[in-house]
């Protein structure tokens, strides 16, 4: 007997000997040890030596055969483990760790720890249970389902156990699932054909096949299929969900998923969205518990309505991206909604003619197109975890309306008003920051520079009002300016627009307490620049909206000329920031303020002597600027070097002694000065009599 | 040379307004052409040409003497002319009564002609706003030759300006001081958070029409928003400091939509919606636009649209404006909390005007005609005009008699004059003072200055700009 394992991306074989028609094989978490039932009370194990890990691993062998199926090599010597209430029927086992598996049986539980070394297994515990009918299990969710008790099946109990808290299985509150249908059904019966009857009696007792365990929201649910027929040939489908607590209450029916058809049909969850194939119509209805335009909640439960309807499974990507690597050919044609379909919760679907297994996953940029309500459509992109990439898209296509409103003209939502799509925005982006805000697992996460990404477009608009500002300049010589101040209006009105949305944004961010990036600033103060928005530029800033940072102060110092002294703006923004104040002494300089840097520098930075010759140098220079124009003696030099002459003769008797030795290298700093000072002024020394 | 009829007074008053044009008189005998405005029309004609060609000569002589500034004033003795060219050919003049006081030396009754009342800075920028105003109704002058005629323009002119001395410029002149010759703006001191829900409503507001340029946004008398560029910004701003707030300071609560008109304002409160849109032309004079005013609870928003497209559709308008008015409604109690909160009580003792030049920003807690005696406030009007001449720093303190300090103080291109009402404070206090007190940014409508711990509160109070020292 061949067989072929599949897990992960890589696919594995083996060989078994032949002993008897397998009824169950199951392997255990890290693939090295085998279980097999072959008969109805043991379970046989075979060991297989540890399995490389997927991509390189210079241990095994094995894994330097480049085919896709790795060939496992099994070992030779089996062992088994005997049900130990010998008069019970085994119906199933499960691994709930690698070292642990549990016998379900007819009649009880039986948890053993196994040891592949010595090839033994030692019991843990037996829970005693009558009648068990069927079992679920889903290690992802930690939990085994057992229906016992009644005949009718709809007694349940869960099982928890911790997957690294080992060694336990933890029995919850027993619950029983209603089959309200019943008393109904009975009633109209007795007056129906057989057909009916055999239907009837299957929806009397709860079987394995309509129950389902799945993850949804980080919540444990049980689903239950129910056919509800109300006129014979017609009916429609509930799925109800029950929410299993780990806080030992019992199971409460919290949703039900309805739909207006009548047949075969199967379940499927991805990424929180449940799935429900209709095979009669080839269908997939799908379903968003959390979404509240498609739901109402009555007091007990809440009633869903199909998110989305009649959406087909796209056979492109059942090709391209959700076939399995192990099947090298597939054929083109591949019957979707087959009759051959088993579908396995969460995500799988497995073609038994075709042997094919495919993972099941949606197509979010698709729900672009399908859902012309923008804001519901953002609530269920903000619920999926692969919704970023689409999300980013949204935005992008519903600025790119307003921003290049040619672009897009098949989509059903272009012709909108700007104030419209800043609305949206304002919703989206509030949405969005609380999202990013609760961090929540398995919620796209949109940080700053994922949105800058989208806003950088405006970069683009900007320079093509650069442009054509430029051309309005030559037309307006020739041409009358009629359509150019049109033009003009409208690139206003885009630019108005896009300022809105970057407002906008930073407002939600401070609504959030998400301190704002500088990337976002920047942005913002080249549009409003581009725009020639000086003023409004200046009072954004005077109402703390562009936040105080060093960046955004050099951004400012850069801009300023002569016609906008955005300067200003930097410099107290600088002193605001209270640990910039070398930066101010250096701009103050550059402007040739010595006086005013001097100043700034007694009352904010220590005096050491390599600030004394910065300012020394600057004012020698600023003195031959000023020398051309007026009368002027080197009077700055003159009052720096006074000053600080004055200022280290005072400090100096204090730490002299105490530095002297580095006191003298630095004294050779201010020599050059010194003589200078002496060239020029010492000769007038009868006039300064307070300078030595 | 230029005499005045009058009783002499001793109070500044406007003697004559006229506006020239060389240009239209060609040959000699014509001069009388270029006279397009005169305030009073009742004096001769002749006197009219002279004055006219007074001015004219003057500035002509001057033009050949400095590169870059004309002359924009002359101190005669009795009276003080001041002019302000515009679009290059147009003079805009006007002649002030030097005050007057009665002195007696020597058993002789003589008039001392106090010049130094008043002060070119002061009375500069009413001329030139005065020439604004018109500009911003009109259109410039040459244009609107060019458009009709040069009598329809004097016409025009005659009609609007006639109006404007009578209902205020005489006043304006009258209540000149140092503070209002800024024309400046006063913002309004909020917090982040409101600041940007305001601008969230507004930007909803501009959004919803087309061909809406740009608004402006004002709370009882301090701006909120502008998006208008600086200069406008002033314009529309002190337009509706002249127009508009006397009369929103009596009833604050009223909400009208109309289109901004000079004319209704003396009953505008009564006017519907009216549906004719008035012309005002901003940025260079040279296009239109139409306005549209909203009212709305101590919110007066002056909504600038380049055509009347939008406004045509009155439904639209009606819609866009209630879904502004909600809007609004939403962030008000949020914003009225804000303003509720307790703000330090201002120090009586300490009274200041701050002006910065780069956003306008102008703020003051000296009531000029209350605190101030006329030689104390020309004093302050003495000191700002020195202030000119730092660059680009400078202080000086200055003390009479039993008056309190005052020092006026220039951080390149802001302009402080604080008022010290500190018995027997010497010198090296009051610096003191004036040196803590430059931490704030011109939100200091709560400024506060208690002496004997000045510097630790002026550390914190002006702590977010930087001024020279």
């Amino acid at each position: 007997v061949t067989v072929k394992g599949q897990r992960h991306e890589q696919a594995y074989s083996f060989r078994l000997e032949d002993k008897g028609a397998i009824q169950s094989i199951k392997f255990n978490p890290d693939l090295s040890v085998l279980a097999i039932k072959r008969n109805s009370n043991s379970v046989e194990f075979l060991n297989f030596p540890s399995i490389p890990s997927v991509p390189t691993s210079p241990r095994s062998p094995s894994s330097s055969m480049a085919t896709t199926a790795t060939i496992l090599q099994p070992d030779t010597i089996e062992y088994s483990q005997l049900s130990k209430t010998k008069a019970s029927k085994l119906y199933d086992f499960n691994w709930l760790s690698d070292k642990e598996i549990v016998f379900v049986t007819d009649l009880s539980l039986e948890h053993y720890v196994l040891s592949a070394k010595q090839r033994t297994l030692r019991q843990l515990k037996t829970h005693e249970l009558s009648n068990i009918h069927w079992q679920l299990f889903s290690r992802e969710m930690n939990l085994l389902l057992i229906s016992a008790g009644t005949p009718s099946g709809n007694s349940l109990i869960p099982f928890s156990f911790h997957k690294t808290q080992q060694q336990q299985l933890i029995k919850l509150p027993k619950f029983e699932v209603d089959l309200p249908q019943v008393t109904n059904l009975r009633s109209n019966s007795t007056a129906s054909n057989a057909a009916n009857q055999s239907t009837s009696k299957r929806c009397n007792e709860l079987t394995e096949r309509d129950c389902m365990l799945a993850n949804i929201y980080g919540r444990s649910y049980l689903f239950i299929v129910r056919q509800l027929f109300r006129v014979a040939g017609q009916g429609s489908i509930e799925v109800v969900l029950y929410q299993i607590e780990d806080d030992h209450k019992p199971a409460q029916k919290r949703h039900i998923l309805r739909l207006n058809l009548h047949g075969r049909c199967a379940l499927n969850v991805v990424d929180n969205l449940i799935l429900i194939h209709h095979q009669p119509t080839t269908s997939c209805y799908i379903y968003d518990i959390e979404d509240k335009s498609t739901s109402q909640y009555d007091g007990f439960q809440t009633i869903h309505d199909p998110l989305l309807s009649q959406l087909s499974i796209q056979p492109v990507n059942v090709n391209w991206q959700l076939l399995s690597s192990t099947m090298p050919t597939a054929p083109a044609t591949i019957e979707l909604y087959s009759s051959n379909w088993i579908v396995f919760l969460p995500n799988v679907i497995i073609d038994v003619k075709m042997g094919c297994l495919w993972y099941l996953l949606t197509n979010l940029d698709y729900l672009l197109d399908i859902i012309p309500d923008r804001l519901l459509l953002i609530d269920i992109l903000l619920r999926r975890t692969s919704g970023k990439a689409s999300i980013l898209t949204l935005l992008r296509t519903l600025l790119t309306n307003i921003t290049a409103p040619v672009q897009i003209d098949s989509n059903n939502v272009s012709n909108m008003s700007s104030s419209h799509v800043l609305d949206l925005w304002i919703e989206m982006i509030d949405r969005i920051n609380r999202v990013f805000i609760e961090n929540s697992p398995n919620r796209p996460l949109l940080d700053q520079s994922d949105i800058f990404s989208v806003l950088s477009l405006f970069s683009t608009i900007a320079s093509i009002s650069a442009t054509g500002s430029s051309t309005k300049f030559h037309r307006s010589l020739s041409i009358t300016s009629n359509d150019t101040t049109l033009d003009e209006h409208d690139q206003n009105h885009s630019l108005k627009f896009a300022t809105s949305v970057v407002i906008e944004y930073i407002r939600s961010l401070n609504d959030y307490n998400i301190s704002v990036q500088y990337f976002i600033y920047e942005l913002l103060v080249n549009l409003l620049v581009r725009n020639n928005q000086f003023f409004q530029l200046q009072q954004l800033i005077q109402y703390q909206v562009l936040a105080d940072s060093l960046q955004l102060a050099c951004l400012l110092l850069s801009l300023s000329n002569t016609q906008q002294p955005t300067t200003q703006l930097a410099l107290d923004m600088l002193k605001r920031l209270t640990n910039a104040n070398e930066e101010i002494v250096e701009i103050l300089l550059g402007h040739n303020f010595i006086i005013e840097a001097l100043h700034f520098c007694i009352g904010h930075l220590p005096i050491t002597r390599t600030l004394a010759r910065k300012l020394l140098e600057a004012a020698i220079k600023s003195d031959e600027l000023l020398s051309s124009t007026a009368s002027n003696q080197k009077i700055l030099f003159y009052t720096v070097y006074t000053f600080f002459e004055e200022y280290f003769q005072r400090t100096t008797t204090v730490s002299a002694l105490a530095q002297s030795t580095s006191n003298n290298e630095q004294k050779d700093e201010l020599e050059m000065f010194k003589s200078l000072f002496n060239l020029h002024f010492r000769h007038q020394e009868s006039d300064v009599p307070n300078i030595q | 040379m230029v005499s005045t009829d009058e009783h002499p007074s001793s109070k500044i008053s406007l003697v004559d307004y006229f506006i020239y044009c060389p240009l239209f008189c060609r040959k000699e005998g014509q001069e009388e052409q270029k006279i397009l405005y005169y305030h009073p029309s009742t004096r001769e004609l002749d006197r009219k040409i002279r004055t006219i060609g007074y001015c004219e000569g003057l500035v002509k002589f001057t033009e050949t003497f400095t590169c870059e500034q004309s002359c924009e004033s002359i101190h005669f003795q009795k009276s003080r002319l001041l002019f302000y060219l515009v679009e290059n050919d147009i003079g805009f003049a006007m002649t002030l009564h030097v005050p007057v006081v009665e002195q007696k030396k020597d058993d002789k009754c003589f008039l001392e002609y106090l010049d130094e009342r008043i002060n070119d800075r002061v009375m500069l920028p009413i001329l030139k706003m005065s020439y604004r105003y018109f500009a911003l109704q009109y259109g410039t002058i040459s244009a609107l030759i060019q458009r009709t005629s040069v009598e329809n323009a004097r016409n025009v002119l005659k009609e609007y300006f006639d109006k404007f001395i009578e209902c205020h410029l005489h006043r304006m002149i009258h209540h000149a001081t140092f503070d209002s010759s800024f024309f400046g703006i006063h913002f309004i001191s909020l917090d982040k958070q409101i600041y940007l829900k305001f601008q969230a409503v507004l930007r909803r507001w501009e959004l919803q029409f087309a061909s809406l340029n740009e608004t402006v946004f004002i709370y009882r008398n301090q701006l909120v928003w502008s998006g208008l560029n600086q200069d406008d910004t002033t314009l529309i701003y002190s337009f509706f400091r002249l127009y508009y707030w006397p009369h929103l300071k009596i009833m604050p609560h009223t909400s009208t939509i109309q289109y901004l008109s000079v004319d209704s304002c003396a009953n505008q409160f009564n006017s519907s919606t009216n549906v004719t849109s008035q012309k005002f032309y901003l940025g260079s004079f040279s296009f239109s636009y139409s306005v549209l005013v909203l009212h709305y609870d101590s919110f007066t928003s002056f909504c600038i649209f380049h055509n009347d497209n939008d406004l045509l559709d009155n439904e639209k308008t009606s819609t866009a404006t209630h879904l502004f008015r909600q809007d609004l409604e939403i962030i008000l109690p949020s914003f009225y909390g804000y303003l509720q909160r307790k703000h330090p009580i201002p120090d009586v003792a300490v009274k200041n005007a701050y002006y910065n030049k780069v956003n306008m920003a102008h703020s003051a807690t000296i009531n000029w005609h209350k605190d101030l005696s006329n030689p104390m406030s020309s004093v302050m009007n003495t000191l700002a005009e020195d202030l000119q001449w730092f660059h680009p720093s400078g202080e000086i303190m200055v003390k009479r008699e039993n008056d309190p300090w005052i020092i006026a103080k220039r951080s390149d291109r802001r302009e402080l004059l604080v008022m010290i009402n500190q018995k027997g404070a010497n010198l090296k206090q009051i610096r003191g003072n004036v040196k803590a007190f430059f931490n704030g940014i011109f939100f200091f409508d709560a400024s506060i200055v208690d002496l004997d711990k000045i510097k630790q509160i002026l550390s914190t109070q002006f702590n977010s700009i930087l001024l020279f020292e």
